[in-house]
C-alpha cells in the first residue's frame, strides 16, 4: 500500500509541475527547407559583402568575416556550413587572387588564369593569395578544388567572386557554387 | 516479499519522476518540412524591395515588422523581429507555445555590417 502511495504521489507531483511549468516552455519550430533558402541567401549576400567591404575592412576581411558570421548563424539553426571562396581583383597587368577557406580542413585550390597555373594552399579558417598575369579586357580562369570548381571568362577591370558552399544537417546536404 | 514490492513501487515512482523531468527539460525545438507560416518568404520579400539591409543596419526592428506584415505572408499570426550582429541581439523570441523562426542574413547596407534578421511568428 505504501509503495502505491509513492507512485500516486509521484504522478501528483508531476501533474502539478506540468501545470505550473508547461506554459513557460515554448517550442521553436525551424523550417527544414531552410538549407536551400540559406544557400540562396548566401548567393545574394556574399557578393554584396565583397562590394561593400572592399575598402573597409578589405576583401579578405569582409569575406572571411561574413563567412564566419554566416556559419555561426547557420550553426544556431543546426546547419553545418562550409565555405570556400576565391576573390579576383584587378591589378596592373595582373590579377590578385585571394582564396579563403572555411571547409574544416586545409585546402589546395588550383587557379589557372589564361594558362598560368598556381596551386594555392590554404589552412582551414585562413586565407592566402597569389598574383597572376593577364592581358586584354578579359581573362579565362579555371578554379579547381577537392569538391568541384568552375571555368569562366571574367573582366579584367572588376573584382569577381567564386564561392563553394556546402550546407548539411543530419544526412541532408546542399551544395551551391556562386559566381559573381 | 512485501518489502520487495514496496521497493519496486518506489523505484517505479522514481523512474516516472526522472522520465518526466528529462522530458520537460529536453531540447524543445523541432523541424517541420512545411511550417504553416511563411516567415522566410516575408523577409525575402522585404529584402527584394531593397529595404531589409538598411533597416537591419540601423537596428530598426519595428520597420522590418511593419514591412514583413505588409507582405501578406504572415496573416493569422503574431510576429516579432530580432536583429543580431556579432556581439548582441536587438529583440528576442516571444513566449508562446509554438514559435516559428525564420532568419535572413545580411552583409550590411552601404557599409560592412553583418547581421541576422530573425522573424518569430506565433499564434495567441
Amino acid at each position: 500500500m505504501k509503495g502505491q502511495f509513492f507512485i500516486i504521489g509521484a504522478l501528483l507531483i508531476c501533474s502539478l509541475l506540468y501545470i505550473g511549468l508547461a506554459p513557460t516552455i515554448s517550442v521553436t519550430v525551424a523550417d527544414s527547407a531552410d538549407m536551400g533558402r540559406l544557400a540562396e541567401n548566401m548567393e545574394s549576400e556574399l557578393p554584396h559583402a565583397l562590394n561593400i567591404g572592399a575598402v573597409s575592412p578589405g576583401v579578405p576581411g569582409a569575406l572571411m568575416g561574413f563567412s564566419n558570421f554566416s556559419a555561426d548563424a547557420a550553426h544556431g539553426r543546426g546547419i553545418s556550413m562550409k565555405c570556400l571562396w576565391v576573390a579576383i581583383e584587378p591589378g596592373q597587368g595582373s590579377v590578385n587572387v585571394t582564396v579563403g577557406n572555411l571547409m574544416g580542413a586545409e585546402e589546395t585550390v588550383g587557379i589557372d588564369v589564361d594558362g598560368t597555373y598556381m596551386a594555392v594552399r590554404v589552412p582551414d579558417g585562413a586565407f592566402n593569395y597569389t598574383e597572376l598575369p593577364v592581358s586584354g579586357p578579359s581573362f579565362t580562369v579555371n578554379i579547381t578544388h577537392a569538391d568541384g570548381g568552375t571555368a569562366a571568362e571574367m573582366p579584367s577591370n572588376k573584382t569577381s567572386l567564386y564561392a563553394f558552399l556546402q550546407l548539411s544537417r543530419g544526412g541532408d546536404v546542399t551544395r551551391k557554387e556562386i559566381l559573381a | 516479499m512485501k518489502g520487495q514490492w514496496k521497493t519496486m513501487e518506489a523505484v517505479v515512482s522514481g523512474i516516472v519522476m526522472l522520465m518526466f523531468v528529462a522530458g520537460l527539460f529536453a531540447a524543445h525545438s523541432q523541424t517541420l518540412s512545411a511550417p504553416p507560416v511563411k516567415g522566410w518568404d516575408a523577409l525575402s520579400a522585404v529584402n527584394d524591395r531593397g529595404l531589409l539591409r538598411g533597416y537591419a543596419q540601423s537596428l530598426d526592428t519595428a520597420a522590418i515588422e511593419r514591412e514583413a506584415g505588409n507582405t501578406g505572408y504572415l496573416s493569422g499570426y503574431n510576429y516579432t523581429v530580432a536583429i543580431c550582429n556579432a556581439t548582441s541581439c536587438d529583440g528576442s523570441a516571444p513566449s508562446a507555445d509554438q514559435v516559428f523562426a525564420s532568419s535572413f542574413i545580411v552583409a550590411g547596407d552601404d557599409s560592412y555590417a553583418p547581421a541576422e534578421v530573425i522573424l518569430y511568428a506565433y499564434r495567441g
